[in-house]
């Protein structure tokens, strides 16, 4: 179901992956992989970092939206980063157990599929943190109404 | 509905009653009553003493006109003021909503009043012989001028007045009304109207004067006093009829006069201070305008005091009070108080309601978009709605404000000087009561104030928006003053 979800996801936004060898790794390993670390790991953790953490065990002033929007730009980057280095450690080591490399045009076609790759999951993970932060909030104590009163 | 009728009377009665509304803005309990009717009686309309407290009590009855239900005991505002026409059920038709006895802009001088020219040669010798020519010819638009044989005869025209027939009206023993009259000794007002009313009100049949509504009634009532003796000296003046000199004089006067004729008092309390500050030498006016004592703040205290005792106890022989400091501080402290009963009155809630003025001051700016101000929309409200106005005006007014009371009761002398004033660090709110910190603990700082309050602002159960705040800051600042500030 993931799989399906994940990749129907980011193809809707990337296009079917490139070069058209590495389909296979990514629709069956890096979309999935990659969706649910950001879904979960990253943005859900970000979300509770903020909420729970930061504005209810600890005592800080990061309750405004400016730092909750501070927050959505972390998760954006940690998603982009997650992105790139899981689809190129996935595609690395798919290559090295099939013994083939990316050369000329398969490389740069490699190279923007990633590219493009990286920045559609920094806009998922700010989405996804988006929307933990209507659901985690109300755990919250300082930040309940961050980034709008709605629904509390 | 238990009333407390208080009857300020000259400078020092105002003076007292804005040192009390202070307190009662704090939340300090008054016991056995609802509901404060201050009636100020002062000839001087533009006297600036009296002026300040009428402002005061007008910001505090309109701030609390949003607060029903009244906030729950030991909060602020809880104790509710009301003008002598607010709670008159009856009878009170002429009355004006106000909180000053109205004496219909007296605008003669006392020659006049008395009609001397048309009196007979043998009243008039008599006349010349209680009254100096000085006396006759005073206007009487600034008061009495310190001379009580004056006020004694303008005052005793108040028991036909719609106000008295008012009050009388709705005095109600069954419901525990009391009445407790606030007077200098060593003026003119308070010196001559303390004794004229407490007989006027106590014996209207005895008084030869105007019968009154409700007679047998005010006979058993509850009634207390505070009379103040010399606690600040003017400085010499040729053009002023008023002169320290005197005080002294006129309080043994006054004294002995107390001490043969003053009858039907359940509890007087005196009280005095070695003087030692000088004030310009103002007649009356819109100048008279005396700093802030602490003599004041106590007078305030016989109030509680007063109202703290049950009706059994004050129905034995009258009770007599005064004052003494635990410690003979110059500048005085909350460690100047005695801790049993001064500083468990005014000690811990003056502190919470001069945290809760800070926050407001330095906090509340950088904490809009807080949970808790959101929940209470200030951010909306804050600068337009009437309550949150009456409320800021009521902490920083320059003329009447609390924080400007602090002000002046620290630079008066004796100086009543228990707060760091001006300083945002909550820490060293208290002079001699630091809050303790450490490496993981900050003490009170705005962070620690704002997560406390969005911690408690949904467990908030006023129905209305000014109740909540007033819930919401009295329990916050309550908790944190109890469990951060030692030696309370």
């Amino acid at each position: 179901m993931f799989q399906q979800l994940f990749t129907s996801l980011y193809q809707a936004l990337l296009g079917t992956p490139a070069p058209s060898s590495l389909i296979p790794v990514y629709q069956k390993s890096i979309f999935p992989g990659v969706g649910l670390s950001t879904f979960f790991a990253v943005a859900l953790g970000m979300a509770l970092v903020y909420y729970v953490v930061l504005n209810r065990l600890m005592t800080t002033a990061l309750f405004k939206t400016s730092h909750w929007l501070l927050f959505v730009l972390l998760t954006a980057l940690a998603s982009a980063v997650l992105a790139y280095s899981q689809a190129h450690s996935v595609v690395t080591e798919s290559l090295n157990s099939s013994g083939v490399a990316l050369e000329g045009i398969e490389q740069s076609a490699y190279n923007r599929y990633v590219l493009g790759f990286l920045c559609v999951n920094a806009l998922f993970g700010a989405l996804f943190f988006v929307f933990w932060s209507f659901v985690v909030k109300s755990f919250s104590t300082s930040a309940r109404t961050t980034p709008v009163r709605w629904p509390n | 509905m238990a009333k407390l009728f208080l009857f300020g009377i000259g400078g020092t009665g105002s003076r007292v009653i804005r040192s009390l509304t202070m307190l009662l803005a704090a939340g300090v309990e008054i016991k056995n009553c609802d509901t404060v009717v201050p009636i100020i009686i002062d000839p001087d309309a533009r006297n600036g003493d009296m002026n300040r407290t009428v402002e005061l009590l007008k910001t505090y009855a309109r701030l609390r006109k949003s607060l029903e239900p009244a906030p729950a005991v030991g909060d602020f505002f809880h104790t509710d003021i009301k003008t002598l026409s607010a709670i008159a059920q009856s009878g009170s038709g002429d009355v004006k909503d106000a909180f000053v006895y109205d004496f219909g802009n007296i605008n003669e001088s006392f020659r006049d009043y008395l009609h001397y020219d048309r009196m007979p040669v043998e009243s008039r010798h008599l006349v010349d012989l209680l009254f100096t020519p000085e006396n006759l010819a005073s206007p009487l638009t600034v008061g009495f001028k310190g001379s009580p044989n004056v006020g004694s005869v303008v005052l005793n025209g108040l028991m036909g007045s719609a106000e008295i027939q008012a009050f009388a009206n709705n005095f109600n023993e069954q419901d525990g009304d009391r009445v407790f009259f606030i007077s200098s000794i060593f003026g003119g007002t308070g010196a001559a109207g303390f004794p004229l009313l407490l007989k006027n009100l106590r014996y209207p049949d005895l008084s030869g004067g105007q019968r009154l509504p409700n007679e047998k009634a005010l006979r058993e009532a509850p009634m207390g006093g505070l009379s103040v003796l010399p606690y600040f000296k003017v400085n010499p003046s040729a053009e002023s009829a008023i002169d320290s000199r005197f005080f002294i004089t006129k309080t043994k006067a006054a004294l002995s006069y107390y001490e043969t004729n003053l009858r039907g008092l359940n509890s007087l309390y005196y009280l005095a201070d070695p003087v030692t500050k000088s004030y310009d030498n103002q007649e009356g006016g819109a100048n008279q305008t005396n700093g802030a004592h602490f003599i004041e703040l106590v007078g305030a205290l016989a109030v509680f005091d007063f109202m703290a005792h049950s009706k059994a106890e004050l129905q034995g022989q009258e009770l007599f009070f005064e004052y003494g400091l635990e410690k003979d501080d110059r500048p005085v402290r909350f460690g100047s108080l005695d801790a049993d009963k001064s500083m468990q009155l005014l000690g811990r809630a003056l502190t919470r309601f001069q945290l809760f003025a800070t926050f407001l001051t330095h906090g509340l700016p950088g904490t809009m978009d807080a949970v808790f101000a959101k929940t209470l929309q200030l951010p909306a409200d804050w600068k337009h709605d009437d309550f949150y106005r009456a409320l800021r005006e009521l902490l920083d007014n320059p003329a009447y404000g609390f924080t400007p009371w602090l002000k002046e009761l620290a630079t008066n002398d004796r100086a009543f000087a228990p707060f760091q004033l001006g300083s945002a660090d909550y820490n060293d709110l208290v002079h001699g009561q630091r809050v303790e910190t450490g490496f993981f603990d900050k003490g009170i700082v705005t962070n620690s104030l704002r997560k406390s309050l969005d911690d408690s602002a949904t467990k908030v159960t006023h129905t209305t928006r000014p109740g909540q705040f007033v819930e919401l800051f009295s329990k916050v600042m309550r908790e944190t003053v109890d469990s951060k500030i030692k030696g309370f």
